[in-house]
């Protein structure tokens, strides 16, 4: 599968992705207000909703068998989402070879991160 | 949803694809699939491949586009980009794809509905899952360091 999809420019979202995915974002509230969907999956294409599931796959293959391009729908997972710009935390900080000073006093010239 | 997972107290390396990979101390490995957005199933053919699991994290996923490349067999050039994520002043483009992880019980579809972040450059040196989508998918772990 290596290198299968090449294209020659990056694929920008389509506007309907976009529309389908504030549709999302602006109906999420009110989804969250029912308990029993918590964490189900809720597809939209454009303003339409196309189902409520447990399953991602399922409201995909639901949009498939509409005809909807994949381009054009968004399946969102409702749960409390952060704001549009909320600031991410990288957590992963890698060490190698930690290098212990002899002289607890004296720091080592230098650790590998 | 459960799994159990095991961790090493010293370096190891393990094989992906046609590439050794090391794997520092105490680093707790996972194994991921990714996949275009359209895939409505899991697929056997979909590759497999390590990621660190960093509940420090609080993105979803991140990884290269030489990793998406080498070792999804996606190129960064097909996902649609959705957004961008922001770290201080520092950007990185959001894509949309399907994120499978491999359980106990089988591939776990982990719905990255705010997308997977690519970066163009160096890091992260392995492919990182985050804690967003983990509390999603109701994961419970337990893990175990071997000597």
């Amino acid at each position: 599968m290596e290198d299968t999809k090449q294209a020659d420019a990056p694929v920008e979202a389509t506007s309907m992705l976009v529309r389908s995915r504030a549709a999302f974002l602006r109906d999420l509230p009110e989804l969250l207000k029912n308990p029993k969907h918590d964490r189900w999956c809720v597809a939209y294409h454009g303003d339409e909703r196309i189902g409520i599931a447990k399953s991602q796959m399922d409201l995909i293959r639901e949009c498939k068998r509409r005809g909807i391009p994949v381009s054009d729908f968004f399946v969102g997972c409702i749960f409390p989402h952060g704001e549009e710009d909320e600031e991410v935390e990288f957590g992963v900080f890698e060490f190698d070879d930690i290098e212990l000073d002899v002289n607890p006093d004296v720091p080592s010239e230098s650790h590998d991160l | 949803v459960k799994s159990h997972l095991n961790y090493h107290s010293e370096k190891t390396t393990i094989s992906v694809r046609d590439e050794l990979v090391e794997i520092k101390a105490h680093q707790i490995i996972v194994w991921v699939s990714l996949s275009v957005a359209d895939i409505d199933e899991w697929d056997e053919r979909i590759p497999k491949f390590p990621a660190i699991l960093d509940i420090g994290h609080t993105h979803a996923f991140a990884l290269t586009e030489h990793h998406l490349r080498k070792w999804a067999g996606i190129h960064v050039s097909t996902l649609s980009r959705i957004g961008t994520m922001r770290k201080e002043n520092t950007r990185a483009p959001l894509h949309r794809a399907n994120l499978w992880l491999h359980m106990d019980s089988g591939p776990l579809d982990l719905v990255v509905d705010n997308g997977i972040a690519i970066f163009s450059e160096d890091w992260p040196s392995l492919p990182i899952l985050g804690s967003a989508h983990l509390q999603k998918a109701s994961y419970k772990l337990s893990s175990t360091a071997t000597p």
